[in-house]
This record gives structure tokens, sequence and C-alpha cells, in this order.
């Protein structure tokens, strides 16, 4: 069977020659320092592990953060973040820019690799901070296109619930179940790209200009503004 | 066996006061009763003594008999005095014997025309005084034949001296024995069940105060004997033992509060104003960021509750951390608040969701924490829980409660939570 191919953005060297080891379900086709020389060989690839804070001493004005995300997606490759990065405005702008799921370093590796096939499939991978996001939006009627049925699988992981434990409260087998889970968050994905922040910080209840420091979009305004185009690659704050 | 209680304890009363509404305090009045009814019988009959001695067929058995009854009054009055209850049924039977004896011997000793209507033929009175004693034999059936021997030895005592004119007399005589040995035993036994009730009553008040005191108790010191016990782990990191002791300093603030009789959570009851139910839950979940937990609080963020049952949730949800921190092994926590859709906020659920080893609820009893600290101290505050678990499955416990009414003034911050590795 043929493994998926994968390339890995991340600035440190030992997670970048430990990847094709300890991702023995992925082929790794190429592992980069930074998402520019990615760019620029640009290899063929199912997916992109992208890690978003790629700036060090080394390669201080690297492209990093949203904007990392924006440039891979927008070079054709599926990108899943994977970083240390907790804040879930962030994850959420990550997933507003493009990106087709965030996988956290903390997870075993086990769970990472899962997740990155996931990913490759095509799935949306939401990380468990971002779910509680989801289920706030749409209780406050920002997502309205869901059905019953996933609004109620979507409680459910809100709360931590595995696939097994809604399958015996939800009375749906456990195929199901994922099915719409992976609807639904086809949907919240779509709508995070296409929703201005603004609206979605009405929903969440912030101020006006709370999402801006993070979502894609802003920090274009901002290069503009200042003519400093490496000062607003990345805005993680 | 009961311990022989002291004169001046049992009839300290008398000085002033009431009697005690205890069974020793029933039995104390009786004992009055009684030898108010033996010895009252002696003073009516003593004056009559002269005459009857006169009057008898057998002088010195009519003396003998007086002698009898004298011994046997004041023997029951002064053994139920010294003892501050009745007699033990034995020497009551005894008590009964004698005097049925008395009435037999009585036509020997008083002649016909003074055993009816007459204190010279004292006995028909000296066994209604005895009918009035014995109603306290605890056994009805020595109860019941000796006064049945006592009516049939009346019988005997009259049969020879009744006539026309005396008959409803004589039948007068009989019915009060019987009727007022039937009244004073009724009357008795109600009396010593009433205070046997309140006895009981006391009791179980005072084993109720005396649980009710252990609960405090276990609520008071089971988060904190939990946290000795994982203080004690050696392969603790650095960071969790620095967290388990900021714990165990919250702890002990609960702890001297309690030992100081106040409430458990300093500042618990501070004003009454309701509190912030999301902030309660950040502060107990402030002192596990070793755990893997993921608040989801947005969609509680307006909900408030009593002091009290903030109180108690804070605790349960430590009790419950502590759990998963001991025993889940777990990759993901989730804490999960939700107040609803209405607003202002009725009602809300908190579910703490774990995917660790999990457990049989059926075959495993529960701990201290779980019963009484969850279970048992949310159940009193009217609040309900839920908890879901199968061996690797992870635990799932829902909590779930009113809103209070909505304040005039914003719910207060139980106390800032402390510094927390970010994950929002």
């Amino acid at each position: 069977m043929t493994r998926p191919t994968a390339v890995v953005v991340d600035d440190a060297t030992a997670i970048r020659q430990a990847m094709p080891v300890l991702l023995p379900s992925l082929e790794v086709v190429g592992t980069f320092a930074r998402v520019e020389t990615l760019l620029e060989e640009r290899p063929s690839a199912s997916l992109a592990v992208l890690d978003l804070h790629l700036a060090n001493t080394a390669q201080p004005t690297a492209r990093q953060g949203v904007a990392a995300v924006r440039a891979v997606v927008a070079a054709g490759y599926r990108v899943c973040v994977y970083s240390h990065e907790e804040r879930r405005f962030v994850l959420a702008a990550c997933l507003a820019a493009g990106a087709t799921g965030v996988v956290s370093k903390a997870e075993s590796i086990e769970a990472a690799q899962t997740r990155f096939l996931e990913v490759a499939e095509g799935q949306v991978v939401v990380p468990q901070p971002l779910i509680g996001l989801m289920e706030v939006l749409v209780r406050r009627d920002r997502l309205t296109i869901l059905s019953e049925r996933q609004r109620e699988v979507l409680a459910g992981r809100a709360r931590g619930l595995t696939y097994a434990e809604l399958s015996r409260t939800l009375f749906l087998s456990e195929s199901t179940l994922r099915g719409h889970w992976r609807d639904l968050t086809h949907t919240v994905s779509r709508y995070l790209q296409e929703t201005a922040p603004a609206d979605i910080e009405r929903a969440l209840g912030l101020g006006e200009g709370d999402l801006l420091d993070f979502w894609p979009g802003a920090e274009q305004q901002d290069a503009d503004r200042s003519g400093d185009r490496s000062a607003s690659w990345w805005r993680l704050r | 066996m009961r311990r022989r209680p002291d004169v001046a304890t049992t009839y300290g009363w008398l000085g002033g006061g009431r009697p005690p509404t205890t069974l020793a305090g029933a039995e104390s009045v009786v004992v009055l009763l009684v030898v108010g009814t033996r010895l009252g019988m002696l003073v009516q009959g003593l004056p009559s003594i002269v005459n009857g001695l006169s009057h008898s067929p057998a002088p010195a058995g009519y003396a003998a008999s007086w002698a009898v009854a004298i011994v046997a009054a004041v023997g029951v009055s002064v053994g139920s005095l010294r003892r501050g209850r009745p007699l033990p049924d034995r020497l009551q039977a005894l008590d009964l014997a004698a005097t049925a004896a008395l009435l037999l011997a009585g036509p020997w000793v008083v002649s016909p025309e003074y055993r009816i209507g007459s204190w010279e033929g004292w006995q028909p009175g000296y066994a209604v005084a005895v009918a009035l004693s014995v109603g306290v034999i605890a056994s009805t059936r020595v109860w019941l034949v000796g006064l049945a021997a006592v009516v049939a030895a009346q019988v005997v005592y009259v049969a020879g001296a009744v006539e026309a004119d005396t008959l409803t007399t004589t039948v007068g005589d009989l019915l009060t024995v019987v009727l007022l040995g039937l009244v004073a035993r009724a009357a008795y036994r109600y009396l010593f069940s009433i205070a046997q009730e309140a006895d009981d009553a006391r009791a179980r008040a005072s084993e109720l105060a005396r649980l009710e005191e252990e609960r405090r108790a276990q609520l008071a010191i089971h988060n904190g004997a939990a946290l000795m016990h994982l203080l004690g782990d050696p392969s603790l990191d650095d960071r969790a033992r620095d967290r388990l002791i900021e714990q165990a300093r919250h702890e002990a603030t609960r702890m001297r509060a309690y030992l100081r009789g106040g409430p458990a959570t300093p500042g618990a009851d501070d004003g009454g104003r309701p509190v912030a139910l999301a902030a309660v839950v950040r502060r107990a979940v402030a002192g596990f960021d070793d755990l893997p937990v993921e608040l989801a609080l947005d969609l509680g963020g307006d909900v408030a509750v009593e002091p009290a049952v903030a109180e108690a949730v804070g605790n349960a949800l430590t009790s419950l951390l502590l759990n998963v921190r001991r025993h889940a092994d777990a990759r993901l926590v989730v804490v999960h608040l939700d107040a609803g859709d209405e607003q202002p906020p009725v009602a809300w659920e908190l579910v703490l969701h774990d995917d660790g080893r999990g457990f049989d609820p059926e075959a495993v009893e529960p701990g201290v924490g779980l019963r009484e600290v969850v279970h048992g101290e949310l159940g009193r505050h009217g609040l309900e829980v839920r908890l879901t678990s199968a061996a690797g499955s992870g635990t799932t416990v829902t909590l779930t409660g009113p809103a209070a009414m909505a304040p005039d003034e914003p719910a207060v911050d139980p106390a800032p939570a402390r510094g927390r590795r970010s994950r929002r």
C-alpha cells in the first residue's frame, strides 16, 4: 500500500531529522527549515506538516505563523499545523488561513501520526480547544447550516466524549458519527475562511479588533501601513 | 443492664422544675405514684386498726395481716424509691401473692358485718392500692394472672358476707380493682412508650449530629488527605510537586477554618452574593496544570450560583480532579460548562470528562471523595450528579443545578485563579 507523501517545515533540526523515522506511515519527501525554501523547491506531497514558529536567530526573517500557512496553502499543499501553540484564536486563524488540520506537539507521536494521515486524506482535524470555540459559534447562531445530528455530535465532542461514548448515547454507529463530524468540520472550516473577523468577534463576545492580531488578512493591512513587510509577516503575540 | 442511679439524681427535679421527659424520668414519676398509693392506703386504714382488732374473731391473725400489709406496702415503696424505678416482676408477683393471701385470710380475721364497706375490713381497699401499683409489671402474663388471683381471692373474701343490700357495693369493689388495674397499666405503659420514644429520638438526633460532624470532617480533610498521599509519591516531578504544595496550602487553610468552626472555605459566606461559576471552576482547575485539562467555559460565562453551592462545586471538582490525577492516567481532561440559551441563565451543566482508564462503577466501591464530597455534598445542595464510566473508556461526571437569581450586583469572583499555563 502506498504511503502518503509529506513535507515537514520546522526550524528545529532535531524534529526535521526525526520526523521521517518517527512517522513510518508517511513518506517524508522533504524537510525544510523555512517556508521560503519549500516554496522554491515545491516537491510534490499530499501533506505539509508545518510548524508555526519558524523565526529564530539563524533565520530571523523567516515567514511564520498565519502568513506561513497561507503561503503554503496557496502553493497547493494540504497543510497540517504542528505546533506548541495553544491560543485557540491563533489556532482558529490557522484554519481560517486554509490549514486542513491542527495538531499539538504535546500529542503522543502515535496520535500525531494518526492525525497527519487523516489530514492527508482530506479530513479536517480540529484540536479540542477549537471544538469548544466551534460549539460557541453554533450555539450563538453563527453557524446555522448544521443539522440537528451534527449539533449533537459537536456538543458531545466539545465535552470531550469519544465516538464510542457518543455512540451509546445517540444510538448511532461510530462510522456514522465520524461522517457527521467530517461534514461539520468542513462546514466550520469554510465558515472560518469565508467570514470576516469582525463577525466572529461579535459571535464570541470579543471586542472590536481583538482578532486582527491573529486573523489572516490583518497582517497585510499592517504591512501596507508600516511599509515594513518583515514586521507583519506574523502576529502571534 | 441499667446502672442504678442515685436517689438525688433520680428525684432531683422535686427541688424545682419538672421531671425529665426521659424513660428514667417517667419511671421516677410512676414510682412516686405507687408510693403515694400504697402508703396512702395505710394512712387511710390504720385509724381503724383498734376497732378492727376489737371486733375481729381472730385478733392475732388480724394484727398479723396488718403487719404483712404494712411490710409489703413499705417494702414496695422503699424498694421502688431506692431503685428509682418499679420493682422487678418477681417481687411484684410476690406482692400480688401476698395480697391474695391477705384476702383469703380475711374471712378468718374479719367478721362478716365488717368485710364490706368499712375500713375495719381493709383488705378490699388494700387490693385496690395494689392493683394500681402493679400496673408497672413488665410481663402482661404475670400482671394478668396476679390481678385475676387477687380478684378471685376478693370474691372468696366477700362470699360469706354479701347480702342483698351490699351486693352492689361488693360488685363495685370488684370492678374497681379490675378497672383501676386496667386503667393504671394502660396509663403507665403509654407514659413509658412516650418516654422511650423521646429517648430514641434523642439518641437518633445525637447519632445524626455525630454523623453530620463526621461528614463535615470528611469534607474538610478529604482533599487534604488525598494531596498528602500524592505528595508522598517519590516519582513526582518538581512542577507537579510545586502545584501540590500550593494546593496543600489552600486545603490547610480550609482545615483550619473547619477547626475554628467557620465555613470550610474562607470567604464562602462573604456577603452571600452569587458567585460566578466559571470563576469557581477556573480556581479549582488552576491547581491541576500538571494535568492535560482543556477548559470550555464560554457557554457558562454568565451563570452564577449561591456561595454555598459554589463552595460545594469547587470542592467536588477538586476531589474529582484529584481522582483523575491519581487513577486516570488521562491524555485529555475536558471541563465544560454550559448554562443553556436562556438569559439570564436558569440552570447549568458542568461536565468533567477524562479519556483515562475508567472503571466499572458497579464493581468499585466509591471512596469518601466520590461518596461524600461529590454525591453527598452536592446532593445536599440540590444538585444532580451523574457518573458514567467503563474500564478503558474514560470517565464522565456531569453536575447539573439551578442558577442563582440574577443579582443586582455582578457575581463575585471567589478568588483570582493562580497562575496557569496559557491554554486560551
